[in-house]
């Protein structure tokens, strides 16, 4: 770490802030207290300049804006060519960018570039003595790790979805402004976005999601899927599901939660008709709250579960999915 | 075309891995060990292309002799060449660290078209060193490939998983890719080409042999792992039993109580 300043690259999909980003803000803003230091948020895109206020409020003091045609759609070099100016032009201490597709990709691009350590997917984050101390879970989540950084340079972290609370925005923040520009020639652009492709029917994505319901080997068949994602459905959750059930063909492997799929931690997991393998539980333990539904009580997915449901997945869900409804309607 | 694959070999995932006390690191010790699978659809990805459009696929490790091992299973699959990347200076290097070695490595031994890494490999979950490379090469990258839609002589257009969605990006060659498991499923070894695997001799290269600087590898790093330890246990919570109506009913009561719905 060169300086008590925290940097937070925002993630925006398609022009709107995704939410990991107001997390990245909840947790720079608690380290920079401890360290009184400040945070900065960076906002790249087009048509982004409205959004400054929101980074404000979840916690920013000041936000770099470079709001450009050519930044529409994330491109690695385009981002990574405003990232790099700034970083190298300012140092701060640490910067944040998000666990997923984009983040992973521009923040190990960036990294490279500027010769920087980059602690990937972190979940939680501590200073000790005045430096950063970075917890990622390796080998599946079966190993943590603590990673430190050359003392002198920008500390580059991203940081898993869900793993960090957002601070209660407060609209009356406000702060700096400091517009950037793209300082980037066409011809240096060697990398085209062809076409975005958008989740079918508003499909909420695995890896932000806050209630997922999965299913597995215990469907018995691929229309099993149906009820879980009746549930799913009435919980506005998203539709993960074990490798047993992508190798049998019954959903696609976009689904799947596990150490060869994806990893989450969402608020609520309801893991159906999952035994609960190594793998598979790699991708979900650090799930908030999970709740198992498994005919077999020696189920291992049983020894991570807050909730047991020991019976059969379609006779139970159906009821769990009428009761929802309720509570909802009464609300 | 020219075509490159890492490959790197793990621990078997089958198996729960273990910290040794004394040193604080994970246990390799009488553990099988397995290529990091998204290594295998990055090389299954590299033949195919090479069957399409000519050329041939050459594979490369960094680690210990024991490496040889998934080097081979890489030729068994179809690689022409195998190369290994190897010095004890490169114990405890970083994903910058190892990025930069290999970077190198690939330079040292040719000009390639299509450089393929897994998306991450399954020990370190880091999921950086293919970027790196593409950096420390100066080339494009498209990371989280699930697609490869075209080939041309000198551009690539592949389908990747973007953060909601997914999205078709086309780069200028020479490109690199990282691969995800859904891209395809790779090919099984053939009895001929594993009895060739073996008799193949394995190059092995230090830092010296490929110009990467000691200095900035290992131990010198700019990220440390300080520290390895086990999660803690996550407590097994209540079982519910008895019949479908009572417990399905109890569960969303409880889950009301918890606040999660």
């Amino acid at each position: 770490m060169s300086n008590q300043n925290i940097w937070v690259c925002m993630e925006c999909v398609g022009g709107k802030i995704a939410g990991v980003s107001y997390e990245m803000l909840g947790a720079a803003r608690e380290l920079a207290d401890q360290l009184s230091g400040k945070v900065s948020a960076v906002l790249l895109g087009a048509q982004v300049k409205e959004q400054a206020g929101e980074a404000f409020a979840y916690g920013a003091d000041q936000v770099f804006v470079c709001d450009d045609q050519r930044l529409k759609d994330y491109r690695t070099e385009s981002y990574c060519k405003v990232l790099e100016q700034l970083v190298r032009e300012h140092t701060p201490g640490i910067l944040f960018l998000a666990a997923t597709t984009c983040g992973r990709d521009l923040s190990a691009r960036l990294s490279s570039r500027l010769e920087l350590g980059l602690a990937a997917d972190c979940t939680a984050l501590k200073i000790v003595e005045g430096q950063l101390v970075a917890t990622r879970p390796t080998y599946g989540g079966n190993i943590m790790t603590d990673v430190t950084f050359a003392p002198t340079k920008t500390a580059i972290c991203t940081i898993r979805p869900n793993a960090f609370s957002k601070a209660e925005p407060d609209a009356s923040r406000t702060g700096e402004v400091v517009s950037v520009s793209l300082n980037m020639e066409d011809s240096e652009l060697r990398t085209q976005v062809k076409e975005v492709l958008a989740k079918a029917g508003g499909e909420i994505s695995l890896t932000d999601a806050q209630i997922i319901v999965s299913g597995g080997r215990g469907l018995g068949d691929a229309s099993g899927f149906d009820l879980i994602r009746e549930l799913a459905d009435t919980l506005h959750a998203a539709v993960g599901a074990s490798r047993a059930a992508v190798d049998a063909g019954w959903i696609p492997y976009e689904h799947q939660v596990g150490q060869t799929g994806k990893t989450v931690g969402p608020k609520l997991y309801i893991a159906c008709g999952i035994s609960g393998a190594l793998q598979h539980l790699a991708g979900m333990k650090t799930s908030d709250v999970i709740v198992a539904v498994n005919k077999d009580d020696e189920a291992p997915i049983f020894s991570v579960a807050n909730y047991g449901i020991v019976g059969d997945l379609y006779k139970v869900l159906p009821i769990m999915i009428e009761e929802c409804k309720q509570v909802f309607a009464s609300r | 075309m020219n075509i490159l694959v890492c490959m790197k070999q793990v621990q078997d995932n089958a198996v729960a891995p273990k910290l040794d006390p004394a040193t604080g690191r994970v246990v390799t010790q009488g553990v099988e060990t397995m290529v990091s699978p998204f290594d295998l659809n990055a090389l299954e990805a590299g033949l195919k292309l090479a069957e399409e459009h000519g050329g041939e696929v050459s594979v490369l490790a960094m680690g210990d002799e024991e490496s040889k091992i998934t080097l081979r299973i890489g030729l068994s699959m179809g690689a022409e060449k195998a190369y290994l990347v190897s010095d004890p200076a490169l114990e405890d290097s970083d994903p910058w660290a190892t990025a930069y070695t290999l970077a190198k490595a690939i330079s040292s031994i040719g000009t390639f078209d299509v450089i393929l890494c897994g998306k991450q490999a399954i020990d370190d979950d880091a999921g950086q060193v293919g970027a790196g490379i593409a950096e420390q090469l100066g080339i494009s990258q498209i990371s989280y490939v699930n697609e490869i839609r075209e080939a041309t002589a000198d551009s690539l257009t592949a389908k990747r998983v973007a953060p909601t969605g997914e999205e078709v990006v086309q780069a200028a060659l020479p490109v690199l890719l990282t691969c995800e498991k859904s891209l395809n499923e790779p090919r099984y070894a053939t009895l001929k080409r594993t009895r060739m695997a073996n008799r193949m001799e394995i190059p092995v290269l230090d830092c010296a042999a490929i110009g990467a600087d000691t200095a900035k590898v290992g131990k010198n790093s700019p990220s440390t792992v300080q520290k390895r330890y086990m999660p803690a246990p996550r407590q097994s919570g209540e079982l519910l039993r008895g019949n479908a109506e009572e417990i399905g009913k109890l569960a969303v009561v409880k889950l009301v109580e918890q606040k999660v719905i």
